[in-house]
């Protein structure tokens, strides 16, 4: 058997888990000493890249089903039929609410001319809608990409903000005294913690509806912390969010770029958001 | 590895947590299972890669990491998952690995198009990247999964899309698995060498 075809092999019984922790270590060791077998194992990437569709890509949690180890093949390959078939539904649904929002964006238009009409708008309204909307809707981005900030090594000395975050319970962090925790004895430098308090008060506003306060949090955040830090990047990441949630698209942008030339964990979806709001 | 330690990584540990749904003890399972485990999963599946840089690289793994562990975390937490073994380590790779593989192979179809479009002096790049009408794939791919013969096409769908595995689709064609591996072999050769012709390289 040539050296080719039995890369493939390798290659397959790697892919395929029928190689044990040892094996695919001294696998992926050969990978890299071995210039044939690097090029077919990228090339075998390459056409994964190429083939896997956004089903594949979308449906991430088939990694837990796919691995046989909940369900059998036969319920598994059912639901991968029912879920093309919820695909095409789920399609059918979304060109119906994409015109039903246009619809609704038309009509829109109408209810804020006839506001203006009226004149009634407060100045403080006019001064928010000038410093958080500029006119384009940024509210969709805002919701595919926000996710609930989910953590395992924020200091524990924090843990009451964090917890009562992660449990929705957003009024107790927010109405909390700022250093509460110095309560339970300060072990680390104050403006660490601070930072995270902050960060969590943030999120909390976030959460409720309150992209203004919200950023007016998260800005403390990158005044206080440590660049390169987790409330550092997090604050950054969620501050682009809170201006998307705000309406205003530019400074969102704003942050974005700067984000996309750091070493964020949000580093690849912040290059997509940017992707998206600069060919919207 | 101290008796504490092993407590967190053993199977029964992890359905208790899940069962009480103790948040705290299951930040201490995560601490437990990353000083443990974190490393040898990375040298599992970090590889070199020409056109992805090695930070990327560990950055993908971390993401892959913290996904997974999401998802078998939450399948735990809705008795979604039965795991024999003692340790839940295994149950656990074989999710991390499909994650990683699966962000790594987004961020190479991202890295080749923005190749194409830096190359591209007219608009092709968009044959690319554009998806194909009715199609679940770029024009290209679909251009170049066209052209093959029906054999090949259906072992490349097989074997990437549906993701069956080589046992599989032995089992489906009946011949013995080195021929599909050699089979496959050409058809992954055809599509490589269709893809660099539609694509001038």
């Amino acid at each position: 058997m040539d050296s080719s075809t039995d890369n493939e092999i390798k290659i397959a019984n790697y892919f395929d888990n029928k190689m044990d922790a040892a094996e695919q270590e001294a696998f992926l060791q050969k990978v890299r000493g071995d210039n044939l077998l690097s090029r077919q194992f990228e090339n075998e990437l390459l056409i994964r890249s190429f083939l896997y569709t956004d089903d594949n890509y979308s449906s991430l949690d088939d990694c837990i089903e796919t691995s046989g180890m909940i369900r059998d093949k036969g319920v598994y390959k059912i639901s991968r039929n029912l879920r093309n078939y919820l695909g095409v539904a789920a399609l059918l649904i979304l060109v119906i609410l994409s015109v039903h929002l246009l619809l609704q964006k038309k009509s829109k238009v109408i209810t804020v001319a006839q506001i203006q009409n009226h004149e009634d708008t407060t100045r403080s309204e006019e001064k928010a809608k000038h410093l958080f909307a500029d006119n384009n809707s940024t509210e969709a981005e805002y919701k595919k990409f926000y996710r609930k900030y989910t953590s395992w090594s924020d200091p524990v000395e924090v843990s009451k903000y964090y917890n009562d975050y992660v449990n929705n319970n957003y009024l107790e962090v927010i109405n909390s005294e700022d250093s509460g925790f110095a309560e339970k004895g300060l072990t680390k430098d104050e403006n660490y913690l601070m930072a995270y308090v902050q960060l969590y008060k943030g999120l909390c506003y976030l959460a409720e509806a309150k992209p203004e306060e919200s950023i007016n949090r998260f800005s403390t955040v990158l005044k206080i912390s440590e660049k390169g830090g987790t409330p550092y990047y997090e604050a950054e990441w969620y501050s682009a969010l809170a201006w998307l949630k705000a309406g205003n698209r530019n400074k969102s942008v704003e942050i974005l770029e700067k984000i996309q030339y750091s070493r964020s964990p949000h580093l690849k979806d912040a290059v997509q958001l940017l992707h998206e709001l600069n060919t919207k | 590895m101290s008796k504490k330690n092993k407590y967190y990584l053993l199977t029964s540990t992890a359905n208790k947590i899940w069962r009480d749904n103790d948040l705290k003890e299951q930040q201490q399972m995560y601490v437990n299972f990353v000083k443990e485990y974190k490393d040898l999963f990375f040298r599992q599946v970090i590889t070199n890669h020409s056109k992805i840089p090695a930070y990327i690289l560990a950055e993908i793994a971390e993401n892959a990491l913290l996904m997974s562990w999401e998802m078998f975390t939450n399948a735990g937490i809705e008795k979604k998952i039965t795991i024999k073994s003692a340790e839940y380590s295994g149950y656990l790779f074989i999710i991390f690995k499909r994650t990683y593989f699966k962000l790594l192979t987004k961020e190479i179809r991202h890295s080749e198009s923005a190749d194409e479009f830096a190359q591209s002096e007219n608009n092709d790049f968009v044959t690319l990247i554009e998806p194909e009408v009715g199609s679940p794939f770029s024009i290209i791919v679909q251009r170049i999964l066209d052209s093959m013969s029906p054999v090949d096409k259906q072992l490349m769908i097989w074997r990437y899309v549906d993701e069956l595995t080589i046992d599989d689709i032995t089992e489906r064609k009946s011949i013995s698995r080195n021929s599909i591996i050699k089979e496959l072999s050409r058809a992954k050769k055809k599509f490589t060498d269709l893809y660099n012709e539609l694509n001038n390289r």
